[in-house]
């Protein structure tokens, strides 16, 4: 019986990017037998990518414009945010909405007024859309996959609600009463994770990787200092090559990150 | 038989309820002082507990103003262009789908199209709520993704079911709203702008 492990950018393009992408994780999801959803993914999916969407869509409703957005996330485009749209997709964005306004939103100016002015319209059709893509996202997170698995008991996975016309994710880390609830599972293996800490020391040097082997290192040598929600947050690809069955391969369009932890660790991590 | 109205019944056993004298004052109020509110006592109605409890019945009689006016925007100008507009709609997308019956493409197609091209003012309605601007949304965006093509029976069957529901129901919930779009994309339409798909598609899979 074959086995997916699902990642957190599979389940994103799946929950997230309609169209191609989203086919494409699909159709990769349903080709195996049992697909299997860690909640650590529906953890950095809600922190990671669903996150970037609300901020979109607060833009949208905080503005109220569609020009004071696309000035905003031009902003992004340069800035040291988590995320970041390229410039170039940001001037096909504005192109495109331009090209494909209404012929007759200029009578419909005179008659209506503001509401159907371009930048109203074109701000309202967006954020609808993103408030939908959202909400149907989140709704259809534990659907997607035959079984969820590796339940995180410090994780209080907390629904996401309609605030105020914001959409708010309430919290997106860890809440743990001691300290991560992988923390002991992890510490009992420190063979596994020297594997793992190896094959990290042996790929280019990235900030991600850089931490990610700080909280490995620190793991194996020193077993009594408890493990934080930023550690476990720092460990990302590392958590899903370790936890991963044997019998399962991982799934995930990162896997220039995530192949050499997983075959450290004797396990295979395929993309789309 | 009694019928749930907020007319009160007029009772030939009441007696005038201003008694007499009730005009004169019975305090001096000063200036700026709060006046002290008055009590209306029915004559030769002793029993205070009798008249609570006749208040409380005609308040349970009474239509709160939500279940008069279910919507902010019930019968406002947004409200009646909207359902003037989804009857052409209707109506529009009733003569496509005969005309598909009848193998008359070219009319089904005409027919959409002036479906196609009523959805932005339809558009400027949204001011009855974001479940109707959802919907208007996702066929404005169904529409461009067929990029002119004319949307086949089941397309068009969606489409008019849409179009139906938002008339029955045009301040329906956001969340009903998103139930519609599965429907839409269960035919193959797209219910979100393509540009913005495809610009959010062009993120980079980050932590």
């Amino acid at each position: 019986m074959s086995k997916a492990y699902v990642e957190t950018t599979v389940l994103a393009d799946a929950l997230l990017k309609p169209g191609a992408r989203a086919e494409a994780a699909k159709s990769a999801i349903r080709r195996y037998d049992e697909s299997l959803l860690p909640v650590y993914s529906i953890k950095e999916f809600k922190a990671g990518p669903l996150s970037h969407y609300v901020w979109f869509h607060g833009k949208l409703v905080t503005t109220g414009s569609w020009e004071q957005t696309l000035a905003q996330l031009r902003k992004t485009a340069m800035s040291p945010f988590r995320f970041r749209w390229v410039s170039t997709a940001i001037e096909a964005l504005e192109a495109a909405a331009h090209k494909n306004r209404s012929k007759t939103l200029e009578d419909l100016v005179t008659k209506y007024g503001a509401t159907a002015t371009e930048d109203a319209v074109l701000c309202d059709r967006y954020r609808l859309s993103l408030r939908s893509l959202v909400m149907r996202a989140w709704k259809r997170r534990r659907s997607l996959t035959s079984a969820v698995v590796d339940e995180l008991s410090c994780y209080p996975e907390n629904d996401v609600v309609e605030k105020r016309r914001l959409i708010d994710l309430g919290d997106v880390e860890c809440c743990p009463k001691d300290e991560c609830c992988l923390a002991a599972e992890l510490r009992g293996h420190p063979a596994t994770l020297r594997l793992m800490l190896n094959a990290i020391a042996a790929q280019p040097a990235k900030e991600e990787n850089t931490k990610r082997a700080q909280v490995l290192r620190d793991i194996i040598r020193l077993p009594n200092q408890k493990l934080t929600p930023k550690q476990c947050r720092y460990l990302g690809d590392a958590v899903f090559a370790y936890f991963c069955p044997a019998d399962a391969v991982i799934l995930s369009t990162n896997v220039s990150d995530l192949r050499p932890l997983a075959e450290a660790v004797g396990k295979k991590a395929i993309a789309p | 038989m009694a019928t749930l109205t907020n007319i009160i019944e007029f009772s030939r056993s009441y007696e005038p309820r201003t008694p007499v004298g009730a005009d004169a004052p019975t305090a001096t109020v000063e200036a700026g002082e709060r006046k002290p509110p008055e009590t209306v006592t029915l004559a030769g109605d002793g029993d205070g507990a009798r008249l609570t409890e006749r208040n409380q019945e005609l308040q349970s009689l009474r239509l709160t103003q939500k279940e008069l006016y279910p919507a902010q925007q019930a019968f406002s100008t947004e409200h009646v262009t909207a359902l003037r507009l989804l009857g052409e709609g209707i109506v529009e997308s009733k003569r496509a789908l005969d005309a598909i019956a009848s193998r008359d493409v070219l009319i089904a197609d005409l027919e959409m199209q002036k479906l196609q091209m009523l959805l932005p003012e339809l558009f400027c309605c949204r001011a009855l709520g974001d479940g109707f601007g959802t919907l208007v949304n996702s066929l404005m965006s169904a529409f461009e993704g067929l990029a002119g093509e004319t949307p086949n029976t089941d397309q068009m069957r969606m489409m008019s079911r849409v179009l139906r529901l938002l008339s029955d129901k045009p301040f329906l919930s956001t969340s009903e709203a998103d139930e519609q779009l599965d429907a839409l994309e269960s035919v193959g339409l797209n219910p979100y702008p393509a540009e913005l798909m495809d610009f959010l598609s062009s993120e980079q899979s980050v932590r």
